[in-house]
């Protein structure tokens, strides 16, 4: 049984990176690294308010995430640039313009809702550090919603 | 076909040339295969210029790639 469902996933992600053009692949590998690195990060903010951590620990992951996402962007683009090098080398065409500014403008009414939530806070009784993570998180999100913006205009061919 | 107005024989065209592959079609056009996929399919309405390139690429005129239907 967990023969068949390995086969039928694996089966499944061939279809898909097959399908895909080397930018939707490049904005896959971005959109889940930066999650992943998002989520520790500002669970990591969420500890240091309810007092479990300290912001020098804090510091240090900050670092630490940095690095790997850093490390992963150059090791999985350099992957998918080696399976389709023409691919990597060609400039982006006119419908992928089309899907970068499409996916623009959605991000930035995240982020203008977001600054505007931010102003919000600076009104109530909160410490920099705090609105400091809030701006860090409105930016994240921003990029977030950008690049899941484009997948999911790759995936209806606009 | 999709919901586009306007409307292609690009699939039949490629037939025609001996099967041409989207791939083959993109690389002359110069745009993705996967962009190609979605003129074809009805899903993306290209650019003039990339319209001219297509029918070139067939060595026929616009109006036999690319027809306009009024939406009812």
């Amino acid at each position: 049984m967990m023969e068949l469902i390995l086969y039928v996933v694996s089966r499944f992600l061939d279809i898909m990176l097959s399908n895909m053009s080397f930018r939707e692949k490049s904005t896959w590998i971005s959109f889940l690294l930066l999650l992943l690195i998002a989520v520790p990060f500002f669970y990591q903010f969420v500890r240091i308010e309810s007092g479990a951590s300290s912001s020098q620990t804090s510091f240090h992951l900050f670092l630490l995430l940095v690095i790997v996402f850093v490390v992963g962007e150059v090791v999985l683009h350099a992957i998918i640039v080696m399976q389709s090098p023409r691919d990597a080398r060609a400039p982006k065409d006119e419908r992928e313009r089309l899907i970068d500014l499409k996916a623009m403008r959605v991000a930035f009414f995240v982020l203008m809702t977001a600054a505007i939530l931010v102003i919000v806070l600076v009104h109530f009784p909160v410490d920099r550090f705090a609105i400091i993570q809030a701006l860090l998180l409105a930016v994240v999100v921003a990029e977030l919603t950008m690049l899941g913006a484009r997948l999911v205009y790759y995936r209806r061919d606009i | 076909m999709g919901d586009c107005a306007v409307q292609n024989r690009i699939r039949r065209l490629r037939f025609d040339q001996g099967e041409m592959t989207q791939q083959a079609l993109a690389d002359r056009v110069g745009v993705t295969r996967q962009t190609v996929n979605a003129i074809e399919l009805g899903k993306y309405s290209p650019s003039l210029e990339v319209a001219f390139r297509i029918a070139r690429v067939f060595g026929v005129p616009l109006e036999d790639v690319f027809q306009f239907q009024e939406q009812p």
